[in-house]
């Protein structure tokens, strides 16, 4: 596990909101999996909590042009946003990939929208509902929704409040094994979500070290 | 039951499909549009679950979904974009209702989620025919282009291949999709090219690229691409047109015109080499003959170098007596370019004319001409000529000595046969005794028959002679002439007639078939000095048009007469020169050469043929081949026998000839045959008759009269009396072959020397015409 | 009987969690833990544990991989590799190293099969 120093996360936290990002990815791999017919590769996740602007900056730069993203936002007892990120040049093989390979380029590009809309629902669906699950909660989720841009654009969507300069990074390459697919999911949280959720990993932990007691 | 409020009115109002699903994954709502659309009523919906409703939808996301939906909140879309249909739905129009259906939970104390089912049937649609649409009009183009079209996205993957670039570079249809397009491209000149495509610059010019395919072979290709973009999405399409041939054909051309500048600098310095070493006259000229360029072997035949001859003419080098013959070459040279010979006299340098022989072609306003000199082969030549006629002349004289030679020694011998014979009957007379004179006189007409045989033989070999082709009983022939046969050839030799069954009358002169055997006969006799046999066959024979001896005789039915020897043979150096005029084995004194030869010239002039067959040691058969007469021969009566001649009847006949013992002849002869005789010695002296009263029925010339000759005499007889029958008697053949003209109606020939009964019935004949016409 | 039993995931809430479910099972068994693959292999050969089980996704050498080196050490040491991403490639690799696949978070219905059937095998082969 790659945890990089914590503003306001310990590293137990932050381990355990990694293991939970983790189990909900491969759940989502799984279905994304049969989706897409062909083996999913998954990095190991790197967590990371900075500042919007320092998310749009390691996202622009890895020199990947323009992004796509399926866009849904949660409320409950967190909320925030997630973001399935693609280079733009990406998304249309994930396209091709989940509708069977065979269509020819002018009908991939009409289905993008809903094709990738519907990917992006199951992969975040995936991950959401199973930290929402593990933490105990439920959280209520957007439709998805996709959106172009930048980095930046994409971290600075209209509607975002000021209070929003924190994000939670939350970066899983997963890549389609002999296709060229790659991708990372994002989370935004703000300030008061995040407090939130410490609160709810804290409980985790709790639940789960009663018989840590006598582990080597 | 309490009034529906405005929002339960509103769930059956509204144009989707809601369901409520319990936490059991029960049915609980089910609205109006949904009904209508699944064409399952509220009533039979409610309390089951969906899979229970839909039994395929377990296979899809839903269950799953609304699961999540349930547990944990989760909202999920599933489209119809990758699901086709998720529920089995149709509009009121019947069609198939295509929907997106979207899940989320329900807020309230039991967990519970909506299902929300949405129509886009018009927004597919509209987006299928566009699609359609633009696909088509695209397809056709992108399908059908010769030439190899890729899209690719930023990334340089190729998004779009179509047919041909498939063909182009190797890969099946679908492969190519996927791939980067560095796979095909990978050189300087496409990196440079990509870059300015993404930057938006426009591509002037085609690029050129070498491509790779997948064989690994190169190809290149002339690239034409732009930039384009769909709703933010950047694409690049590119055009690859093949340039391979073109290319090829350039790489041919470039090496074409290396060897070719090799090629043409070896070739003019052989060109060089050529014109100043050759003895043969090089020479370049106006076409008016004005000289611009000669070579050294030029130089040296017109004796000064080639910058003086600038400009002079070639004429003035050409001796006068040639020079039509240079001005007409040269006027030919002028009207078209095919190369021209022609030979002149040319004045040395030295002064003494030599013969060159040019061959000189036109190019454009001016002529190359190449010329040998050959002065001395014309010599050479010339010399030749005159040695071969001077031997010609000897080969003559000598031939005209061997043949008055053998000729004078036969006719010696047959005077002598006849004027002995004369002699003994005179003196048989003289003393009173008549027997045996018959005898004697027969062999006396016999001798002269052969010296007339004789004659007209040295005739027709100098063609002078007409064949008379009658048809002819060849076997009665031979028969007629065996016992001479016999006499000819002496004790020594043996004489067999082998008459054929059957055998077919042939087309040919009697006399020169006679003497051609008799001549056949005697070479044969000559050939067997110490004796042997001699065999004369007859048969007939059909040649067909395979035959391989058949190449130099028409085919057909002929007669055949073969003389066999058993004698010394002939080699085939000898036989192959045994037709030839002159041509003997015999020591001189004896035969003339020109039997064999006068037999093959009468055989052709029969239409037919001589073979011959001979063995050193063994023999020679000589065979004539004579056409088959269709029809019955001409039987001469039987020999011995002669009919009595036709006696005249007091006919006056008109007789000018200038020999007087002819005449004398001719005239008692007439008068033995009941006619009366009128003399004339020349043309003059028969006019008188001509012009007078006095009856003539016929008149007997000789065509060879001093003066007047016989025609003339026939014109002014002609002249006085229209009808008169005239009789020609000639020994000048050449008249009898001008028959046909030299005779009009009435006018008839005889040749001499002729028998007596020939010049009868011919008298006869005619008088007899002339009566019936009157 | 008591076993000793390895557990590898690099997130110690992970650790804590299968420790949880183990201890509702086999209160009696022994626990030794690994972060990651080097420590694992360190760990088996000082510890000599009877079974193990490995998270899938690792930094560095991943479960299967792990599963594979181990599989050369203890040719019949009973393993399970532990992951959330239930790929069918991921389950089949497993199952050829002759481990047993379980679906993270591990549950304990799913455990305690696996547990059985290790300790059956380990008698098996004990004899």
């Amino acid at each position: 596990m790659t945890v990089a120093p914590a503003i306001d996360l310990d590293d137990l936290e932050l381990d355990a909101l990694s293991e939970l990002v983790n189990i909900g990815v491969g759940r989502a791999a799984a279905s994304l999996r049969v989706m897409v017919g062909e083996e999913i590769l998954l990095s190991v996740p790197s967590v990371k909590v900075v500042s919007r602007v320092e998310a749009a900056g390691i996202i622009g730069g890895r020199d990947i042009g323009e992004l796509v993203a399926v866009h849904q936002s949660f409320d409950g007892d967190i909320s925030g946003r997630a973001l399935l990120i693609f280079p733009e040049t990406n998304s249309l093989e994930l396209v091709r990939a989940v509708t069977g390979g065979e269509l020819p380029l002018e009908d991939i590009i009409e289905l993008e929208q809903e094709a990738l809309a519907e990917t992006g629902n199951i992969i975040l669906n995936g991950c959401l509902a199973t930290i929402a699950n593990l933490l105990g909660r439920s959280l209520k989720m957007s439709l998805p929704e996709i959106v172009r841009g930048s980095g930046h654009d994409l971290f600075t969507l209209a509607g975002v409040s000021a209070a929003e300069d924190v994000a939670l990074f939350l970066y899983i390459d997963f890549a389609v094994k002999q296709r060229d697919i790659r991708g990372f999911i994002a989370m935004l949280m703000d300030q008061p979500a995040l407090v939130s959720l410490r609160r709810l990993l804290a409980d985790l932990i709790d639940r789960t070290g009663d018989v840590h007691a006598g582990a080597l | 039951m309490p009034a529906p409020s405005d929002l339960e009115n509103a769930f059956d109002v509204v144009d989707i499909g809601l369901i409520v699903v319990d936490a059991e994954g029960l049915v609980q709502a089910w609205n109006v549009w949904l009904a209508q659309a699944s064409g399952i009523a509220r009533e039979r919906a409610v309390g089951r679950t969906l899979e229970d409703i839909f039994p395929k939808l377990a296979a899809s996301r839903m269950a799953g979904a609304v699961g999540q939906a349930l547990e944990t909140g989760t909202s999920s879309i599933l489209t119809q974009s990758l699901h086709g249909s998720i529920f089995p739905l149709r509009t009121r129009a019947g069609r198939e209702l295509l929907h997106n259906v979207s899940v989320r939970p329900l807020p309230g104390l039991t967990a519970r989620c909506l299902v929300q089912i949405n129509d886009v049937t018009v927004a597919v649609e509209r987006d299928r025919v566009l699609r359609e649409r633009q696909n088509a009009r695209y397809d056709a183009v992108v399908d059908s282009a010769p030439d190899a079209i890729l899209t690719l996205d930023t990334k340089g993957l190729i998004q779009m291949a179509n047919p041909a670039a498939a063909r182009q570079f190797g890969y099946p249809a679908g492969d190519l999709v996927g791939q980067p397009i560095t796979l095909l491209f990978q050189q300087e000149a496409w990196t440079e090219a990509w870059r300015d495509l993404l930057a938006g610059v426009r591509l002037d010019r085609p690029v050129d690229l070498e491509a790779r395919r997948r064989d690994g072979s190169s190809s290149y290709v002339e690239m034409s691409a732009s930039r384009w973009s769909s709703e933010s999405r950047v694409f690049v399409t590119a055009i690859l047109r093949d340039v391979n041939e073109r290319r090829a054909a350039e790489e041919a051309l470039l090496k074409l015109n290396q060897t070719l500048e090799r090629r043409v600098a070896e070739r003019t310095a052989d060109r060089d080499r050529i014109w100043r070493l050759s003895t043969d006259i090089m020479l370049v000229a106006r076409l008016d003959g004005e000289i611009l360029d000669t070579n050294p072997a030029g130089e040296h035949l017109l004796g000064r170098e080639a910058a003086r001859l600038y400009n002079r003419s070639l004429s003035h080098f050409v001796v006068p007596e040639d020079l039509d013959t240079l001005d007409a070459a040269l006027r030919e040279l002028a009207l078209d370019a095919a190369p021209r010979l022609f030979e002149v006299r040319m004045q040395h340098g030295n002064g003494s004319p030599r013969t060159v022989a040019w061959s000189a072609v036109a190019v454009g306003d001016l002529f190359q001409a190449v010329g040998r000199d050959v002065t001395g082969e014309r010599e050479a030549q010339a010399a030749l000529r005159q040695t071969e006629e001077a031997l010609r002349q000897s080969q003559k004289m000598e031939a005209i000595g061997h043949l008055t030679g053998g000729i004078a020694h036969d006719f010696n011998n047959l005077l002598t046969g006849i004027i002995g014979a004369i002699e003994i009957v005179r003196r048989r007379l003289a003393s009173g005794r008549h027997d045996d004179i018959e005898k004697f006189m027969a062999a006396a007409v016999a001798s002269a028959n052969r010296a007339a045989a004789l004659t007209h033989r040295l005739l027709a070999f100098a063609r002078r002679q007409p064949l008379d082709p009658q048809p002819l009983d060849v076997n009665g022939l031979v028969q007629s002439i065996e016992d001479m046969l016999r006499r000819t050839l002496g004790e020594q030799v043996r004489l067999k007639t082998v008459l054929g069954d059957g055998v077919w009358a042939a087309l040919t002169d009697p006399n020169q078939l006679e003497s051609a055997i008799l001549n056949l006969a005697i070479n044969g006799r000559d050939a067997m000095p110490d004796g042997g046999r001699l065999t004369i066959e007859t048969s007939n024979v059909t040649v067909s048009p395979n035959d391989g001896d058949a190449d130099d005789m028409e085919p057909g039915d002929y007669t055949v007469i073969s003389v066999t020897d058993t004698g010394t043979g002939m080699s085939p150096e000898t036989a192959a020169k045994v037709f030839e005029p002159f041509f003997t084995t015999k020591p001189i004194g004896q035969g003339t050469g020109l039997g064999l030869s006068m037999i093959y010239g009468f055989a052709k002039q029969s239409r037919g043929q001589v073979r011959l067959e001979s063995a050193l040691g063994e023999g020679t058969t000589i065979s004539l081949y004579l056409p088959r007469h269709r029809g019955d021969p001409w039987v001469e009566p039987e020999g011995g026998a002669r009919a009595k001649p036709p006696l005249g009847s007091g006919e006056t006949v008109l007789v000018v000839e200038d020999d007087p013992s002819v005449r004398l002849l001719i005239c008692e002869v007439l008068r033995d045959l009941g006619y009366s005789c009128l003399e004339a010695g020349d043309g003059q002296s028969a006019l008188p008759f001509i012009a007078s009263n006095i009856r003539i029925n016929m008149m007997i010339t000789d065509v060879g009269l001093p003066g007047l000759n016989g025609r003339q005499v026939a014109e002014i007889a002609r002249e006085h009396r229209p009808d008169l029958q005239v009789l020609f008697v000639t020994g000048y053949a050449e008249h009898a072959t001008d028959r046909g003209r030299f005779l009009g109606s009435g006018m008839q020939m005889i040749t001499k020397p002729f028998t007596l009964d020939a010049l009868a019935v011919k008298i006869r004949e005619m008088i007899v015409t002339a009566s019936l016409a009157k | 009987m008591s076993y000793k039993i390895l557990i590898v995931d690099d997130s110690k809430l992970a650790r804590m969690s299968i420790a949880k479910v183990l201890n509702g099972l086999r209160p009696d068994w022994i626990r030794v833990e690994a972060a990651n693959a080097e420590e694992a292999v360190a760990k088996v050969r000082a510890e000599r544990p009877d079974i193990a089980m490995l998270d899938y996704n690792m930094p560095g050498r991943d479960g299967l991989q792990l599963a594979a080196d181990l599989r050369a050490i203890e040719p019949h040491m009973p393993l399970a590799v532990v992951s959330a991403n239930i790929q069918d490639e991921i389950v089949a690799r497993t199952h050829d190293l002759g481990a047993a696949f379980l679906a993270k978070p591990v549950v304990a219905q799913a455990l305690s099969d696996f547990l059985t059937a290790a300790q059956a095998r380990l008698k098996a082969t004990a004899t």
